[in-house]
């Protein structure tokens, strides 16, 4: 696997919804959060693997996910994170707003 | 900020090392996995924890990031900096006692104003919505003479004929009785007082309907928090015990709450009913219906002051049995009555500046003591403050720490400013009560200046202020080091805090001038005043009031027959003083005197004056 291609920047605010929407279907660790993130933008989405913490530790102080240490598949334990309820509501409200933005900024693209 | 936050931070705050160890657990979680991830794509292993590092970026900094979003820096630093700070103190007592003791003192000296101050114009009683509670009155006429009272009657007539109180009670304050063979001072009130103002007991019950008249049955008090303590030693079974009052029994049923001071500023030692006040003045029977009382009432929620006071002039203007005096116009009043003076706590700060600015500079000459003690210490810290700094510390930072062990030291001073105000009272009512007569000191009441949560909270703002004024200063100043010879020992010639010493002692010598002189100026108008003369004879003179009717004359009798009285003069009103009439619409101030009056007070005369009644402009230079 090759990671050549520069990694577009990311709108701000925009690794929070990514993290939350990939815990949306399973609690995973911080590794496998980044991981799936690459492996489903296909490498486009390259997640700068020291930043994924401090966003993992803000979103736990908004209440928004929640940790647990559980054994992981290296056979020692890790901090796997889930969504809490009020996560899955600010997920879909952020959903929501992605979705508008993306949009509009397509219809001005179609536009110009 | 969500309970979940304020959980992980309290966390993060009380248990810090299970969470720095988690934290590291976590990331170095990340690094083997991806390390294993490296190997299993055929990575060389040896060199897959490397690549895994690299990729990962400064772990250091991930970490401080992470703990960024704890947002509990702040504690971390202000919880190292005080322990810093109690090291240092340890290295230097005697400096640290020396600068508590010297602003504990100053910032006392303040408290102690504070605590009148705040009697006076803060503090009110502790009823329910206090600021509806309003004092009736009939104001003078403009540039003369007192308020004009109401009766009893007149209570009874405004009870009963306006609508903008939910009620309103008579209360008669200031009534000296003897319980026990000590002096107390009563308030008498109708039964409906604590009811009205919302007062609740702390022990027994308060006075109730049916206490004014229970003929048969003894008469009741209630006793004031601060008559329970004065004088019945904080007894809690004083209640349903009887006590002698003027030389009738009185049964005391209930003491009150100390947050509570009937209205005033110092609270009665009792209450009692409005009935017995005949037993307390012994009044001759019908003459109670003269007597001037207070009106107080508990404004309705939609009744605004001025509509109140509009609604009462209708009414005393309308009600005929409303004595009229000299032609006075009948308008009404409301004043709040609170517990507090009727007077804005602005407008009393304007007339308290003065005490607080004189107390204050002693206050301020003290932190100039302490900043230059402390800009003399910043020059014998310049070495460790060099070596920090050139360890990297910013300078916002070191100052940071000084403040803080500034900020510790005011806090212990507050705590000492507390203990010097309380014993600087203590010690005032203990010479009042040595240098003045039982009767009067008994009267003055220091005591009801009790520390609470506005002193508090005013020596807490006070530790702050006096902490940048003497703090400030020096930790700025001190910071200012060249660093390469500061750490070879040099201290530095921009670090000689010369100017600023010059500052501080050019304060505290034009601060303890301006005191002096004040002071001085103050002696001075005191020994006047005490010089002066009034044109009476004062210094062998003595007053009795009577008040009791029925035996003035045997009264009179063994006055006059003593061996070391020469004379006896008698007037209306009591003592120096006059009351108000209208002589040809000019209003004049007279009193009623006996003819030996004036030989008794060595009044000269420029007429015959024989006449047992006659107008006097009465008017004492004083």
């Amino acid at each position: 696997m090759t990671r050549t291609a520069a990694p577009p920047d990311l709108l701000p605010g925009t690794l929070d919804l990514l993290i939350l929407r990939t815990l949306q279907t399973e609690p995973m660790h911080g590794w496998a959060i980044s991981e799936r993130i690459e492996q489903i933008s296909r490498d486009v989405l390259q997640i700068n693997q020291g930043s994924l913490y401090p966003a993992l530790h803000r979103l736990e102080h908004q209440d928004w996910i929640e940790a647990e240490w559980k054994t992981s598949e290296l056979g020692r334990r890790a901090k796997y994170y889930h969504l809490t309820p009020s996560g899955r509501r600010q997920l879909a409200r952020e959903a929501d707003e992605w979705t508008r933005l993306a949009t509009a900024i397509g219809r001005v693209m179609k536009l110009a | 900020m969500t309970l979940r936050d304020l959980y992980l931070r309290l966390r993060a705050i009380v248990r810090p090392q299970p969470v720095e160890r988690e934290l590291d657990e976590e990331l170095a979680f990340h690094i083997d996995r991806e390390a294993a991830r490296i190997a299993a794509a055929g990575g060389d292993p040896a060199d897959a924890q490397r690549l895994a590092r690299r990729r990962f970026g400064s772990v250091a900094l991930v970490a401080d990031q992470c703990r960024d979003e704890r947002r509990v820096a702040f504690v971390d630093t202000t919880v190292r900096d005080v322990k810093y700070a109690f090291r240092e103190f340890r290295r230097a007592p005697l400096t640290a006692f020396t600068i508590t003791s010297t602003i504990a003192l100053g910032l006392g000296i303040v408290a102690v104003v504070f605590m009148f101050y705040s009697a006076m114009f803060l503090r009110a009683d502790e009823v329910p919505e206090p600021d509806r509670l309003f004092e009736v009155r009939r104001p003078p006429e403009p540039g003369a003479g007192a308020w004009v009272a109401f009766t009893r009657p007149d209570y009874e007539a405004l009870r009963s004929q306006t609508t903008v109180f939910t009620d309103s009670v008579a209360m008669i304050t200031g009534v000296a009785a003897r319980v026990e063979g000590r002096a107390f001072n009563g308030t008498l009130v109708t039964t409906n007082f604590f009811e009205t103002i919302g007062a609740t007991p702390m022990l027994g019950r308060a006075l109730g309907r049916g206490d004014d008249e229970r003929p048969g049955s003894e008469p009741v008090i209630v006793l004031s928090h601060r008559g329970w303590t004065q004088f019945f030693g904080s007894d809690p079974n004083v209640v349903g015990r009887s006590v002698d009052l003027n030389g009738h029994p009185y049964q005391v049923v209930g003491v009150m709450s100390a947050g509570f001071r009937g209205l005033g500023i110092t609270p009665p030692d009792f209450w009692t009913p409005l009935g017995r006040l005949s037993q307390l003045r012994q009044l001759s029977s019908g003459k109670e219906d003269s007597y001037a009382i207070d009106i107080v009432g508990r404004l309705k929620t939609d009744v605004s002051v001025e509509a109140a006071t509009a609604a009462l002039s209708t009414w005393a203007v309308a009600n005929p049995a409303l004595k009229e005096v000299g032609g006075h116009p009948k308008s009404i009043r409301l004043v709040a009555r609170r517990g507090s003076l009727p007077i804005s706590a602005l407008d009393g700060l304007l007339g308290f500046a003065p005490i607080f600015v004189a107390f204050g500079l002693i206050l301020l000459i003290g932190c100039a003591n302490v900043a230059n003690l402390l800009l003399a210490r910043g020059l014998a810290r310049q070495r460790e403050i060099g070596i920090r700094l050139s360890l990297g510390a910013s300078r916002r930072l070191i100052i940071r720490q000084l403040l803080t062990e500034s900020l510790l030291l005011a806090s212990v001073s507050a705590a000492g400013g507390l203990l010097v105000a309380r014993l600087t009272l203590d010690a005032a009512v203990r010479v009042a009560s040595a240098v003045m007569p039982p009767e009067l000191s008994e009267l003055i009441s220091l005591a009801a200046l009790a520390a609470d949560w506005r002193v508090f909270v005013f020596l807490a703002g006070g530790a702050v202020f006096a902490t940048v004024l003497f703090g400030l200063a020096p930790a700025i100043q001190s910071t200012r080091v060249e660093l390469i010879r500061t750490m070879r020992g040099e201290i530095t010639r921009d670090a000689r805090p010369g100017r600023a010493r010059d500052a501080l002692v050019a304060v505290q010598v034009s601060a303890s001038a301006l005191l002096l002189i004040a002071a001085a100026v103050f002696l001075r108008g005191m020994m006047s005043a005490s010089a002066v003369q009034p044109g009476l004879r004062t210094h062998d003179t003595v007053f009795l009031e009577m008040t009791n009717e029925q035996r003035r004359a045997a009264l009179l009798q063994a006055v006059e027959g003593d061996s070391s009285v020469a004379a006896v003069g008698a007037s209306w009103p009591f003592g120096i003083g006059g009351t108000l009439a209208e002589a040809n619409r000019v209003p004049v101030e007279f009193k009623f005197a006996s003819p030996e009056y004036f030989d008794v007070f060595g009044i000269p005369s420029y007429a015959d004056a024989s006449s047992p009644k006659r107008n006097v402009s009465h008017r004492p230079a004083l």
